[in-house]
């Protein structure tokens, strides 16, 4: 049982983080962005290119990943969100929806159809706890989002720049009059969802895989996963992607692996019908 | 004019992004139907590749009767939807028959449009029922899993002396075909399965059916599945230290999925048609050596059949012209020495009954096969 908990724990770790970059621009600017998944893609495609095509250490690896990804952050918001922010929702969604195909087709002219690994920091390598067998990037995944989300309290709560954001996703009407830069603010958002994107691109790249497919999976499970855990909260997504990870882990385990994925959709609504709200989720009629 | 030049950057971005298809326009029109987009491209783009070298060779000695082949290549994607509108567009392009998807859930669904057009079907797919439809315009040149799985539970029982196998298969229909004749093979043998495990294609981790398994305690794993998964499955049975021997379906012969299950190559038996990469046969050494240099990508086992489908299809105009109805009887009652083996179709227009059976060993980072038993029911 220890060994499904952890490896559903890590799932959750990767469901969690990738949603917590979601959540952080629907927050900022109330729009579901459909291509998260693609950006999290990026981030691990940036990855390969440093590790695998230049060689590099994936130490210099990653910071390439996330100096790429903060302009790719810039360029999205200049071109997907910047000229259509008066806009309604629907619009900015529907041009989100255009940047996920946009991107996934690049992708796909740039690296090619075939899955593509990305190395772990960790290697191939497994450690036993008693009869478990673990792979060690599972544990650094662990580690990596647990302090994550540790760290984003502090950010958000103790620090000036935090707290502007905080404020601007709140209300962004009442943040431009304590004199806060709110499109500052809403470009800063982008950059650290897509820098987020890169770490999640990172620990997804050796387990995963990379191909241009997999931000549409990885877009679905963060979906579910902040519906969940109550749309924009963010201590609700760690626990529902906790949630989610170990549930599919031990329902392919112990129940059906044939119908996994619809005995988890079957909890999924039941914990909606119980808690409508999701874990930590504020009345729908709140956001508007 | 910068407008104009606006205008054609859009008209690009667009054909790009919708990734169009660049048709080939020649004087004898032959359909191509693959996946060239998305996660199915690996292998669907490895066998247009494959077709478009066929016609290149044949147009280089002059095409078919002085009249040179052209091929009308579309995308069938990840869908049936997408299928279905490569196989219209490539009919109103009046071609006189066509190469299809290798992936049954496709094939399937052409099939109605295919038989209303009398129109020759040439594809690589192993799902067994593809054949059993009574649909006289569908021709099988890939071993059939009716075949190719009794090899697999054979090979598992009689040479690795397993008694307590489990099968672990996706939920396609190739999935299901394929298990249905592990299953049955396996009875037949004397044995049961301790374990069962299902899977979506699309599934990024199988640790809840892999730990299921390994608490069967099971003394093999027999696996049938696409590409992708068969990668995450291998590297994480190595990662979950179930420590039996696999026996995978072709999917694991590919150099992509070499690539990304790394050292858990190391000892996995993988059935095949033909393994192009390693055979020591110089015609396959000179065909493969000038594939990657054409297309600067390994081939693989499924990109040789579909070589030799493009080339008894090739064969099949010559004789009897790019006529519709005449090309289906010719290919009924004549056979083809390929690449990979001997072709030749039984009544369901099955026509490939070669198999390998492969043992990969992982040196230098290099998963290396060695063929440890061969299969040739061509004469049947």
């Amino acid at each position: 049982m220890i060994q499904e908990i952890i490896s559903g724990l890590a799932m959750g770790c990767v469901y969690a983080l990738v949603s917590f970059g979601f959540v952080l621009t629907y927050n900022a600017v109330r729009a579901v962005n459909f291509a998260h998944g693609e950006l999290v893609l990026f981030g691990g495609y940036f990855g390969l290119i440093a590790s695998s095509w230049l060689g590099l250490s994936l130490w210099i690896a990653l910071l390439f990943s996330l100096a790429a990804m903060a302009g790719l952050g810039l360029v999205y918001n200049q071109v997907a969100y910047y000229p259509i922010r008066q806009r309604t929702s629907t619009t900015i969604i529907i041009a989100s929806i255009g940047m996920s195909i946009l991107l996934r087709n690049s992708a796909l002219a740039i690296f090619g159809p075939d899955p593509l690994r990305l190395e772990s920091f960790m290697g191939d390598g497994i450690i036993h706890i008693g009869t478990a067998v673990i792979p060690r990037h599972h544990l650094l995944i662990l580690a990596v989002t647990l302090t994550l989300f540790a760290g984003q309290s502090f950010f958000f709560n103790r620090t000036a720049i935090g707290r502007k954001l905080e404020a601007t996703a709140q209300d962004q009407e009442m943040a431009r009059l304590m004199g806060i830069n709110v499109n500052r603010m809403i470009t800063l958002t982008f950059v650290l969802s897509a820098l987020l994107a890169s770490v999640a691109g990172f620990l997804l790249g050796p387990i995963w895989f990379l191909d241009p497919d997999v931000g549409m999976v990885i877009i679905l499970k963060a979906f579910i996963v902040v519906v969940l855990g109550g749309f924009g909260s963010i201590p609700g997504i760690l626990a529902a992607g906790l949630f989610l990870g170990v549930v599919e882990v031990l329902v392919a385990s112990h129940l059906t692996s044939e119908y996994r994925d619809v005995i988890s959709f079957l909890i999924f609504i039941a914990v909606l019908t119980i808690l409508p709200r999701g874990f930590f989720g504020e009345k729908i009629a709140q956001n508007g | 004019m910068v407008q104009g030049i606006a205008k054609h950057a859009v008209l690009l971005a667009l054909a790009w992004v919708l990734g169009f298809a660049a048709p080939s326009f020649g004087d004898i029109r032959v359909g191509v139907i693959g996946s060239m987009t998305t996660g199915l491209a690996q292998l669907g783009q490895r066998q247009i590749n494959s077709a478009v070298l066929a016609a290149e060779e044949w147009n280089v000695r002059g095409g078919i009767k002085g009249e040179r082949i052209g091929l009308e290549v579309e995308d069938s994607g990840d869908s049936t939807t997408m299928a279905m509108t490569a196989l219209d567009r490539v009919l109103s392009k009046k071609v006189c028959a066509l190469l299809g998807p290798i992936y049954s859930f496709q094939l399937f669904a052409l099939f109605p449009e295919v038989q209303k057009e009398k129109i020759a079907l040439m594809s690589t797919s192993g799902t067994r029922e593809l054949t059993q439809k009574n649909n006289p315009c569908y021709f099988r040149l890939y071993p059939h899993d009716g075949f190719i799985k009794e090899v697999c539970a054979t090979f598992a029982v009689e040479t690795l002396k397993s008694k307590r196998p489990a099968l672990m298969c996706v939920t396609t229909e190739y999935g299901k075909s394929g298990h249905e004749i592990l299953v049955n093979t396996l009875k037949k043998l004397g044995v049961t399965p301790i374990a069962e495990t299902w899977h979506n294609k699309d599934d990024k981790d199988m640790t809840g059916q892999l730990m299921a398994v390994k608490r069967a305690n099971p003394d093999l794993i027999l696996s049938q599945a696409h590409p992708p998964d068969t990668a995450i499955l291998l590297k994480q049975q190595r990662e979950l230290g179930i420590r039996v021997p696999h026996v995978a379906s072709s999917a694991a012969s590919m150099p992509t999925v070499h690539d990304l299950v790394g050292p858990a190559m190391e000892g996995v038996y993988v059935e095949a048609a033909v393994e192009p990469n390693y055979d020591t046969e110089p015609r396959m050494q000179a065909w493969t050596k000038k594939y990657v240099e054409r297309f600067n990508t390994r081939p693989d086992s499924f990109a040789v059949p579909f070589y030799d489908a493009a080339n008894f299809l090739f064969e099949a105009i010559r004789a009897v012209g790019p006529d519709r109805a005449k090309i289906p009887d010719w290919l009924r009652g004549n056979s083809y020495r390929g690449l990979a083996g001997k072709y030749a179709f039984d009544q369901e227009q099955n026509g490939a009954f070669f198999a390998i059976m492969l043992r990969y060993h992982v040196k230098e980072g290099r998963a290396i096969p060695a063929v440890v038993k061969r299969y040739d029911f061509s004469a049947k």
